[in-house]
Order: C-alpha cells, then structure tokens, then sequence
C-alpha cells in the first residue's frame, strides 16, 4: 500500500512545475511558491546547495596547478574549456563536452552548467536595464517581430528584482540605461574618472562611462538578510559559489525563499523528455522526466508549467513535446519554434596603458568594472549598421613581476615593489539581429543518454556584426586616443563563436502575432497557454544589456500573472 | 595516502603544514612513480639555484620543483615534456664537460653557470617561468611579502602609493 500512495498519481500533483532551477526558474519558484502555490522545481542537474561550494575557501597556493586546466580535461572538452570562467577551482560546476553532446550545423559553443541554480553560480553578475529604445529597436529597425511589452510595464518588476536580489549602481539618471533600485556603486579607480571625464569633454555627454551594475550586496538590507545572506566580502572569487551569498544566485536567494515557504519540492537528476498535452482539455497537463542516473521514465502533474531551461534546452524540450495536436512541437503552429536563435557578439577587444596618476593606485578587490551603454543609434540611425554596442572598461594598476636574472640576483628582483603602468580594457557586447535562419532543432536519428533527440544548431554571424565590431575598434581607439592611453591594440578572436557569449536567447519568442511569434505578451505559449516560457528562449531582441535581470524581471511578472489566473480559475 | 595524515606525520619540528604549499603536502611517493619526463633531483636542485634560500625561503622549500614537475605532466603536451627531458640531460653532460663531476654534485654556481651556458633556451625558460610562479604564488610570499588578503571587504579606487 505504500508503495501504491507513493506512485500515485495525486503525489505527482503540484499546483505549478518549474522546469529548471537557474536565474529564471530560481525567481518562478520563488513568486510561486510565495502565493501559495504548491510548486515542484525540476532540475536536470545534482544537487548543490547553498554552502556546497568545494572550492570556494582555497588559498590560491592551494590549487594543484594554480588555477591552470590540465591538458587531460582540456583536450577532453575542447568546447568548455573555451570558456573564460572555466578553471581549475570552478570546472566542476560546467558540464563537460561528452556529457550532453550536440551537433554543430555551424560552429556553436555552448556552455552549460547542470546543477542546482544551473548557471547562476558562475554567471558575471552584470546587472542592466533595458531602456525603452531596446524595447522600440525591432519596431523601428524593422525586425521580423516587434517586443508585445514595453519599458514602462517591466519597469515595475525590474524594481522588484532589483530589490530583492540585491544590485549595486550608482543613479546615473541616463534615458538609455534607466536606473534601478540600487544599493551603494562600488567606485571607480583613478583612471576610470579620468575616461568619464575625457568622454564627457570629448563627447558632451553623448558617452557617458559609468561604475558598473552588478548583483553583489555592498549594502545588505534587511530583506537580503532574511534570505540568509550577507555582505560581500570583495573577494572576486565569485564563481567558486559564495558562502555568504555576496552577490545573487538561485542557490543563495530565491531557491532558498520558495523552500522557506512549505511550498516547493525540489527534484535533482530530473531531464524533463518533453511536456504532456491533453487533447480534450486542450492544454498541458503535465511533464515527462527521465530520471539522469536511473533513466527510470516518470510523469508529473500541474496546471502550470514554466520553462526555464535555458534558451537552447527550453527549446529541445518544447520540440520534443509532440502529440496529434502539436506534431512539430508544442505550440508550433507557424512552425517557427527553434527560429531566431540570437546572441551577444564578444568577438573583439581593445586595450592599452595609461602612463598618469604614477602616484596612485588601487586597494582592495572590487567584483566588478566600468561600462559604457550604447552609444551607437540610440536615438536615430546614424551608421551603415543596425543597433549598436555595450561596452566593459576596467583600468587597474599591478605590482610589476621582475624575474630578470638568475639566483639571488633575481631573488632580490621578486621583491621589489614597483608599479607598472595602468592597464585598460574594453570588451565589446553586441547586439545582434534575431533571423529566422539562425535556429535550432532535433536530429531526426541520434539520441542522448536520456533518450531525447540530439539538438542540431545552426548559428551564423552576420555583416552587420562584421560592421559593428570593426566600428567598436575604431571609435574606442579614437576614445582611448582622446583620453591619452598609449599602446592602444585591438583584438579579434578567431576561435569565438556564438555561444561563448553564454547569452543565446531566442527560438520561443514573444510577439503580438501569433502568426510570426511562439508567446505571448505574459510569456504564454499563443496555443498552450498554461504553459510559460521566461528564460533566454523568450526574448524577442537582445539589445546590448547583459541579459540576466531581464528574465528575472520578465519571470516575476509572469509567474504572477499565471498566479492571478490561477486564482480565478483560468488556467 | 590522505592529507591528513601526511600532515599528522610531517611532525612540529620539520616544517608547519601552513607553511608547505598544497602541491608539497599532497607529494608522497605514489604520485612521484608517474613523473617520468624529469629527474625529480636534479629539478630541486634547479629550482633551488635558481631561487636560493637566503634568510627568506627559496623555490626549494616551498615546493616549487614539486609544482615545476606536475605542470610539466598535467599542463605540458609531450613535444615539450621531451625537449625538457633533452634539457635536463644536456645539463648533466655539460656538467660532466664542465667540472669533470656529475651534476648531482655540483654547487649552485655551478648548476647557474651551466643554465646560462644552455642552448635549450625553451625549456630553460619554461623552467625558470614555473619556478618564478610557483614562488610568487606560495603562501609565503603572498602573505608575507604581498599583503595577499583573500576577502579583503573593501575597494579603493584611488589611494597614493606610499
């Protein structure tokens, strides 16, 4: 009889199925959970509480290879060792190439981090809004779709995320890069009020550079301390995990919260195979998991589904939801699911010194840097190519390491304490135009561990992300110039490919039309609509804003929109 | 054999185990059977010309031949685990040439002689570039010389240097 109440059908029963437990799935679960609803949170992933971060109080000495990734785990994944933030004290939390294979159609670097709060562990932390101009863009640059939602109504939830995340800023009271609720800026060094000041001289204003927004508590507030975190130490070691929740992840914030309330049932090792569609009710009715270690195959019921799977696995689970209504995908009526796939350019850089303030230099660490918001036709189009540019800028000051000569000789050179130049940088985020050749789908033959299709992508760039990276390079060189920095270089990366800017968005779009657009203005699918798509796979555009606060935002309202019609009865 | 007990047997009087890097404490003779490339004397004896001990420490005592062998095995591909191995031996045949005794047996200023005398200008400077990191990334000289902090909680972006 046990047995019987344990597989029933009534004990896979939730009010609401969260599908994945990363930025996005992480604030579902919170607002559902929050309301009342009885809501299970899938993760494909193991398990990785808050706290559960092996690395995370190793002294740089105490690292095998101080830092470096072995040639071993190197030529083993030759894709995620690309990755920036993929070394020896955080490789652990990326999945590695063999684990979950896909088929390039065009070369694609897809990082992935399966596990409790998914990437959110590992994510940069930069912390934007989205300006009205970034909602207007496709209208006025004639995208194939046009945003269903404005600034003004996500403005709201921007600063209910902001508040409970907890983002750092200064209020720069710019119309491009609204500003938010923020907690104390960190500040700039020397060289970087110098940049601000040289641009606001050179530029009147046109391009301002300001610190940096960022999900870290400089300033904790009671709500932060109720979710059990704490200031921010200023370690910069963030994507080992924080122990003391410094900046935001699922882990440390909203998962916690939603467990808090009664409400959430959190399953690890759960690959959701696809999502079930009952003909008669004409809606979802629940998810089929494939359990990761067992491979046992097991349904789960609710009258709610969010998908937060990240962008290109929300994607494969809505295509593999076929049924007699849905033959190519749940809701993909204009066959238009797995279109638009989009992304970030990273591919270029600059950098240089600057050889002034050689009496100044920086103390202490700070987990963040300058930025510039676009510049380039925000107002009006005003270059040969659409959209424009985000920029990073950092200029910091090192201790020199002099190991001329040999024995004593340079024994006595390691310990001199001289300051080289500053050091600047810039990386470049572009905006890129969603196309409905860019896409992803399923492989009609070959299968993974799990038994769902292997996903074949197939993402180019364009000419206009050829013009706009060679604009970058030209006008920051012009910048740096007026601002006095020497050995100004440029840097392109041959080895880039989209994927690496870990901000694929796309393939489930939002639009009015149900006819070119896969949701609708609350994220529900136009044909299935108790089922929400709030992760990166929803986004119509993907402006230059560093992403994350963005699907926070746009979750929140969702999850309570699909609360509300729940309430009434609707969903 | 687990950390914790090669801490245990290190024993007061040897060395604190917070003064041996992480690579040093976890050395024991099963990991040192796979170091085929080196000949793991004749690198101490390297890393230790190469940064003496004075009245500070040298690249000797903290570990820094242990660190220069395991980044040749882990993070080094076999062309350049080869020519390091070419190195070390025409190190020793110098040695002979030179000072009629094998290397083992010379002195620092010797072995020092002998490394700026080297044609293998690669793998010599792959060797110092390793013995320079290893040391400068040691607690001792980030904590002692550097002022490392690891959660320092605070940033200044503009203060003199003194």
């Amino acid at each position: 009889m046990a047995n019987f109440n344990i597989d029933s059908k009534k004990s896979r029963t939730f009010d609401a199925i969260v599908i994945g437990s990363g930025i996005s799935g992480g604030w579902a679960a919170k607002e559902l959970c929050e309301k009342g609803l009885k809501t299970l949170v899938l993760e494909r992933g193991r398990a990785v509480n808050h706290g559960d971060y092996p690395t995370t109080m190793m002294e740089p000495w105490q690292f095998d290879h101080l830092g470096q990734i072995t040639n071993e785990i190197k030529n083993a994944n030759p894709i995620t060792s690309k990755c920036y933030a993929f070394e020896e004290d955080t490789s652990h939390f990326f999945v590695k190439d063999k684990e979950h294979p896909y088929i390039q159609d065009l070369p694609f670097d897809w990082i992935r981090g399966y596990q409790t709060g998914g990437k959110s562990l590992m994510w940069a932390r930069g912390t934007q809004r989205w300006s009205h101009f970034d909602f207007e863009g496709p209208d006025r640059d004639g995208f194939d779709v046009k945003w269903p939602i404005t600034y003004e109504e996500l403005a709201p939830w921007y600063s209910h995320v902001e508040i409970f995340a907890g983002i750092s800023g200064n209020k720069d009271g710019l119309e491009q890069l609204p500003d938010g609720e923020f907690l104390k800026p960190h500040e700039q060094t020397c060289v970087e009020k110098h940049f601000t000041d040289q641009m606001q001289k050179h530029y009147n204003g046109a391009r301002p550079v300001i610190i940096g927004r960022c999900a870290h508590l400089t300033d904790p507030q009671p709500i932060h301390y109720k979710q059990g975190r704490a200031q921010c130490q200023q370690r910069d070691l963030c994507t080992r995990g924080c122990p003391y929740g410094g900046y935001f992840s699922s882990n440390a914030s909203t998962l916690p919260w939603a467990k808090f309330t009664g409400n959430m049932t959190m399953r690890n090792n759960s690959v959701v195979h696809s999502i079930l569609y009952d003909e008669k009710k004409k809606k979802a009715v629940g998810v089929k998991v494939i359990d990761a270690i067992t491979k046992e195959e097991m349904n789960f019921y609710a009258k709610i589904i969010f998908v937060n799977g990240s962008t290109v696995n929300t994607n494969i689970i809505l295509l593999n939801s076929k049924s007699s209504r849905f033959p190519n995908g749940l809701g993909n009526d204009n066959g238009l699911l797995g279109k638009y796939i989009h992304f970030h350019n990273f591919e270029t850089a600059i950098y240089g010194e600057y050889e002034g303030y050689l009496d100044k230099k920086t103390d202490g660490i700070r987990p963040n840097g300058s930025y510039l918001p676009r510049f380039r036709n925000v107002k009006k189009q005003e270059t040969d190519f659409l959209r424009g540019y985000a920029m990073g800028f950092s200029a910091s000051r090192m201790e020199n390491t002099n190991s001329q000569g040999w024995g004593e000789e340079l024994k006595n050179n390691l310990y001199q304490r001289k300051y080289g130049n500053w050091r600047v940088g810039s990386h470049f985020m572009g905006e890129t135009i969603p196309k409905i050749t860019n896409y992803v789908k399923l492989d009609e033959n070959q299968k993974d561990d799990w038994g769902i299709p292997l996903v074949r992508i197939s993402v180019a760039m364009d000419e206009n992300d050829n013009k706009m990276a060679q604009d970058f390079r030209d006008q920051l060189t012009e910048m740096y110039t007026l601002a006095g920095f020497t050995k100004i270089g440029t840097r392109k990366r041959d080895t880039w490919n989209p994927g690496l800017d870990i901000h694929e968005m796309g393939g489930v779009i939002m639009g009015k039309d149900p006819k070119n657009s896969m949701l609708n203005e609350w994220n529900q699918l136009h044909h299935c609509k108790n089922v929400f798509v709030t992760d990166g796979a929803c986004m119509t555009s993907n402006s230059t804003q560093n992403p994350s606060l963005t699907y926070m935002a746009i979750t929140a309202r969702a999850a309570n929109y699909a609360i509300s019609e729940f309430k009434k009865g609707n969903l | 054999m687990n950390r914790r007990s090669i801490i245990k047997n290190l024993g007061a009087g040897i060395l604190t185990a917070s003064s041996l890097p992480a690579w040093a404490i976890n050395w024991n003779k099963d990991s040192f059977v796979n170091i085929q490339f080196a000949d793991a004397q004749i690198v101490e004896k390297l890393v230790d010309a190469i940064i003496p001990q004075t009245d500070t420490p040298g690249a000797k005592v903290i570990g820094a031949h242990l660190f220069v062998n395991r980044m040749l095995k882990d993070c080094h591909n076999e062309a350049t685990q080869a020519k390091f191995s070419m190195a070390i031996d025409n190190l020793k045949s110098a040695s002979e040439k030179s000072f009629g005794k094998p290397f083992e047996s010379i002195n620092s200023v010797e072995i020092l002689t002998l490394i700026k005398k080297s044609e293998d200008f690669s793998s010599i400077s792959l060797l110092k570039r390793l013995t320079v990191q290893a040391y400068t990334n040691s607690e001792y000289y980030l904590t002692k010389h550097k002022n490392y902090q690891m959660a320092p909680g605070y940033f200044h972006g503009c203060v003199d240097i003194q």
